[in-house]
């Protein structure tokens, strides 16, 4: 088809015109051409915008399709692929801060949310990617770190919901929280482990409540009518255990002591100890920092301000000293620490002699302790 | 792509038509001719490299004669018929060019001597063609009006490319409707005054629904100036396309 049309703007790169059927146009610039003047001119010498766009949709959905299919022939489950990055189920960790993590098939966290304030602060952005059951570890050990868990206050809850209902496969995701946990917690800790259905999810979202403690409520609601929403939301989980002890006997959530009696004095003991170390070493670096600052603002004021650069220089020595000295110190605690934890361990093994798994795993996990001391140290500075 | 794939589709009876025309079927060739003024104009801008202006159709006359003389030369041994008759337009429009170059080289050595029985000619040619300067002047004129108008309205030409209805149809809907907008003075005054389209007051006046107001705004905003502002150049020029389907054509 030909066309006829008026040249209306004349650019580098297009003109636009103005056709005998009253359409306006953008066509390719084609050497010099005069505003006013009427040209003819074929289909293809019209720039449709949107068809380009689409073709480059068209393109990247190729790709797309591409990858996909190509995945596929490479694996031979090809639908690993999209299952890794679906979620497949929801695991809630309440406390009270509360966390919501979203995993995939593998168990692998894809997406971490707090559910109140308090649940921020033991956020950690290397959540993503971990498994499920080191995310709530790390989790656990953030909360007693912030003093969430303590001696009265010592529940946590854990929830797992899958999204889908074709659940082929077993989870054994609640009895590698407990192993973990027994591993790597000193703290006396009881755990409750429920798996809601899926329904809970959309429920529980709707108010704004992690699903643990939406089934929690569920269960409490059936047996004492009154209870608000609210209120479940508020208490802490160890709280709601304790008013409701019988109730949760009788429906499905288990609880476990992780710990033998005689072996949770002991370690209590020295988890005092180390924790009142900890507090005055603690004091001790923010004295050393004060001290630090002030010497640095009395050189700032003794100081011209022409002389900026140089001063510069000498703060970054300064605090690399510090960092040195304060990597000495901790070095030296951490010596200490070894050594008492050592001779406590000594004790405890004459007081048993028999030895079962439970001591085993006790033993390593508290050389596992150690380690993650020294990086939480870390951290803080 | 769509005149070539055409052309492809038609490859097979081309020779018989060819031979039909060549025993002397003039019905058939000039509606040979007219199916493949598209090839000649794409032949054409493949050797210009510019668009060819209607005002100023030499090279689309030389274009379609030498499609003609194509016609006449070629035979079965010289090949297939597009590529033959694509080698003689562009020969003939080369030739065509190199004449013009010769003229203006000519015309440029003279007005170097600025010699006067020369310049008495250059005038003599320019008042020929004064008639089409003017009206080229006009258009010109009209244009770089209706583009400040749009202005106060807020719209660019870009806009009016993207929101212009594209079926043949509709814009001859919205273009008689920007007709009845343009003769009620009332609306006019609103128009004019707020810069809008006053859409409650239009669907009581003239039977359109909103959405067709909404979806064509830009466009009907842009006749109605056009209708309005003395812009009858441009004006006769849209509203052709209503006569042209009317008559079906």
């Amino acid at each position: 088809m030909v066309y006829r049309g008026i040249v209306m703007e004349n650019n580098i790169d297009h003109i636009i015109i103005i056709t005998n059927e009253s359409q306006y146009l953008k066509l390719r610039n084609k050497g010099e051409i005069n505003i006013g003047k009427e040209i003819v001119f074929l289909e293809e010498d019209i720039i449709n915008e949107n068809k380009k766009n689409s073709n480059i949709y068209r393109g990247i959905a190729a790709i797309f399709l591409i990858l996909i299919l190509s995945s596929s022939l490479i694996f031979p489950f090809g639908f690993n692929f999209l299952e890794n990055v679906q979620t497949y189920a929801i695991v809630s960790l309440d406390i009270n801060p509360s966390l919501q993590f979203e995993i995939n098939k593998k168990e692998i966290v894809k997406k971490v949310m707090s559910l109140d304030e308090d649940g921020k602060s033991i956020i950690d952005d290397s959540m993503v990617g971990m498994t499920i059951k080191d995310a709530v570890l790390l989790g656990v050990e953030n909360a007693i770190e912030k003093e969430y868990i303590n001696e009265q206050n010592n529940a946590i809850l854990i929830a797992r919901v899958v999204t889908k209902d074709n659940d082929g496969t077993k989870s054994n995701i609640q009895e590698d929280i407990r192993e973990s946990i027994e591993e790597k917690v000193n703290e006396e800790i009881e755990l409750i482990y429920i798996s809601p259905n899926k329904d809970t999810i959309k429920e529980a979202k709707n108010n704004k409540i992690s699903v643990g403690k939406y089934e929690i409520y569920k269960i409490i609601s059936e047996k004492k009518a009154n209870t608000s929403i609210k209120e479940v939301e508020q208490k802490s989980i160890t709280a709601i255990i304790n008013d409701n002890r019988e109730l949760f006997k009788d429906s499905k959530i288990q609880l476990k002591n992780n710990k033998n009696n005689n072996l949770r004095k002991d370690q209590k003991e020295i988890e005092k100890y180390r924790k009142e170390e900890e507090k005055e070493q603690r004091k001790d670096r923010k004295e050393k920092g004060k001290n630090k600052e002030k010497e640095y603002k009395e050189q700032k004021n003794q100081e011209d301000k022409n002389n900026k650069r140089e001063n510069k220089n000498d703060l970054s020595k300064d605090s690399d000293n510090q960092g040195k000295e304060n990597r000495d110190n901790k070095a030296r605690d951490n010596k200490n620490r070894k050594d008492e934890n050592q001779r406590e361990k000594d004790k405890l093994d004459k007081k048993e002699k028999t030895d079962n798994n439970g001591n085993i795993n006790r033993n390593s996990a508290k050389e596992n302790r150690n380690p993650n001391f020294k990086d939480n140290n870390e951290k803080k500075e | 792509m769509g005149p070539l794939l055409q052309i492809f589709k038609k490859k097979t009876s081309i020779e018989d038509r060819l031979t039909l025309i060549k025993s002397g079927n003039m019905e058939e060739r000039d509606k040979f001719i007219s199916e493949y003024i598209p090839f000649i104009i794409k032949s054409i801008t493949k050797v210009t490299n510019r668009y060819i202006e209607i005002e100023n159709n030499d090279e689309y006359s030389i274009g379609l004669e030498a499609f003609n003389e194509a016609i006449n030369r070629y035979e079965l041994s010289k090949g297939t018929f597009i590529k033959f008759a694509e080698t003689v337009i562009r020969s003939r429009i080369i030739d065509y060019q190199r004449k013009v170059k010769n003229v203006n080289k000519i015309i440029s050595l003279n007005n170097g001597n600025l010699n006067n029985e020369n310049e008495g000619k250059i005038e003599l040619q320019d008042s020929l063609k004064e008639d089409d300067f003017t009206k080229s002047l006009d258009i010109k004129d009209q244009i770089s009006r209706l583009k400040d108008i749009l202005k106060v309205y807020d719209i660019t030409l870009e806009e009016l490319i993207e929101e212009s209805p594209k079926h043949v149809d509709s814009r001859i809907n919205a273009i008689n409707i920007a007709r009845q907008i343009s003769k009620d003075e009332e609306l006019m005054e609103i128009i004019r005054d707020k810069k809008i389209l006053p859409m409650k007051r239009i669907t009581e006046k003239i039977d359109v629904t909103k959405k067709i107001l909404k979806g064509n705004r830009k466009f009907i905003i842009a006749t109605v100036i056009i209708l309005d502002k003395d812009l009858d150049l441009l004006a006769s020029y849209i509203s052709a396309v209503e006569g042209r389907v009317k008559h079906g054509i």
